[in-house]
């Protein structure tokens, strides 16, 4: 028995596909657009449709962007001597969230995962060994997942790169500010440790 | 009894869910176990350092239908040094690759237990490649799958002669008589022979005293690797990484 009519299944069929929307939220959304002056409606579907054809890989630094070069690969302001290396997309974006860095990105779409089957060849390495062909870069900030494949996109990064006379550092791993050190794991602290500095 | 306390080691984690990982863990009573760790992927949660690979804990899980949960989990050791030292790691991914591919989930196994336990201590202190082939080696001898290698396996006779071979499919070494008759086997020396033998044998935490020469440690390689392949009817995807950082370090 058909409990909807045939567009509203769809519609709830497609919306259920979506990362943690289960049925129920796919039903609620569903209503909720259906509910909802046609303008609305209209106006989601387009975004959607617009997004999927005009974002696209950035040539230089893999990010996505609507222009090619993206806006930061284009930003004059920028320092240009330092690239900061990222696994995702979404990773720029807690990056430019602190206001604190003002280089370049490169996005590996990845991190090596030899388990997986995810070697060096299946990341974006080589587009960025080309970026650096040109002598102006003076340091690689590696900024990938404090994980195994993280810590390996790292340390193969630094293998390649070092030779060519770059300077390859890795971001910090420690406690989050605000949180109990009594609460924090062993591995972490004993990383905060390592890492203390002198005030 | 729902509730169940084990020892184990992390030889596998993968994401899944939005903040979850799923975990295999080998223990030391229990075998292989699959387990979830919810949550464990949240800033706030206590579980996200240790449900890294390679840690070694004591783990609390509750049972389920098809996947446990790890309620608890505290770390004895995190085996730091495998994820700071790109060859290390790469080896031990192999290792737990391995092991995640031959252990059987359910079935205790307390000598591959500690075998592991040791090869991955091993592996942060002493010669990556030496170990993961006493590891391997090892693991075939546990699972029963001990090559031969004391006369020839196919006549019988002694193995004379600086130039011998061992085939994978027969499962052991091959005079230099018999070597002909058996087109897919590597030519090895004896020298290489023998270092199996001692790998299999030599008590683990004297292994460092052991040298390899290159000849040796590239036969001693494409021996086991053949070996292994006969007997796991799935590809070590980790390999070819090993692979790719060997032709890195033949380039630099």
């Amino acid at each position: 028995m058909l409990y909807y009519a045939e567009p509203v299944a769809r519609l709830i069929g497609e919306l259920s596909k979506l990362p943690g929307i289960g049925p129920k939220t796919a039903q609620r959304l569903a209503f909720y657009i259906l509910n909802n002056d046609s303008g609305e409606a209209l106006e989601l579907a387009r975004s959607i449709v617009d997004a999927k054809e005009k974002i696209r890989y950035c040539s230089v630094c893999s990010n996505l962007t609507d222009i090619d070069p993206c806006h930061t690969c284009r930003d004059e302001s920028r320092n240009k001597a330092v690239i900061c290396v990222v696994e995702e997309p979404r990773d720029i974006v807690a990056i430019e969230r602190t206001k604190d860095y003002k280089g370049l990105y490169h996005v590996l779409q990845g991190a090596i995962s030899p388990m997986e089957g995810i070697g060096p060849e299946q990341i974006r390495i080589k587009e960025l060994l080309s970026r650096l062909h040109d002598n102006l870069v003076k340091e690689i900030i590696v900024a990938t997942n404090p994980n195994i494949e993280g810590e390996a996109t790292a340390m193969y990064l630094a293998r390649l790169i070092k030779p060519l006379g770059v300077k390859v550092t890795r971001i910090a791993h420690g406690l989050p500010v605000g949180g109990d050190l009594e609460y924090a794991d062993e591995v972490t602290l004993s990383k905060a440790f390592e890492g203390r500095r002198e005030l | 009894m729902k509730e169940y306390k084990a020892e184990g080691i992390i030889i596998r984690v993968r994401d899944y869910n939005e903040a979850d990982r799923i975990v295999t863990l080998l223990t030391s009573e229990h075998g292989k176990i699959q387990a979830i760790a919810k949550g464990c992927r949240k800033q706030k949660s206590r579980k996200r350092g240790i449900i890294q690979q390679f840690t070694y804990g004591d783990f609390i899980l509750y049972r389920g239908r098809s996947l446990d949960t790890i309620t608890q989990c505290e770390s004895r050791e995190s085996f730091a040094v495998l994820r700071e030292d790109l060859d290390r790691m790469a080896y031990g991914v192999y290792i737990t690759e391995l092991l995640d591919g031959f252990a059987i989930q359910g079935e205790s196994h307390g000598e591959l237990f500690y075998l592991t336990l040791v090869s991955l201590h091993l592996l942060s202190l002493a010669d990556p490649i030496l170990v993961t082939r006493a590891f391997e080696i090892r693991l075939m001898n546990l699972l029963g799958y001990r090559p031969h290698l004391e006369t020839c396996v196919n006549c019988g006779g002694d193995l004379i002669g600086s130039r011998i071979a061992f085939s994978s499919r027969l499962g052991g070494s091959l005079c230099h008589l018999c070597a002909p008759g058996e087109p897919e086997s590597s030519v090895c020396s004896r020298g290489t022979i023998n270092m199996l033998k001692q790998l299999s044998s030599w008590d683990l935490k004297r292994l460092q005293v052991l040298k390899m020469s290159p000849d040796i440690r590239r036969e001693t390689g494409e021996i086991m690797k053949n070996y292994i392949a006969q007997r796991l009817d799935k590809k070590i995807k980790s390999a070819d990484f090993l692979q790719s950082l060997e032709s890195m370090q033949n380039i630099g």
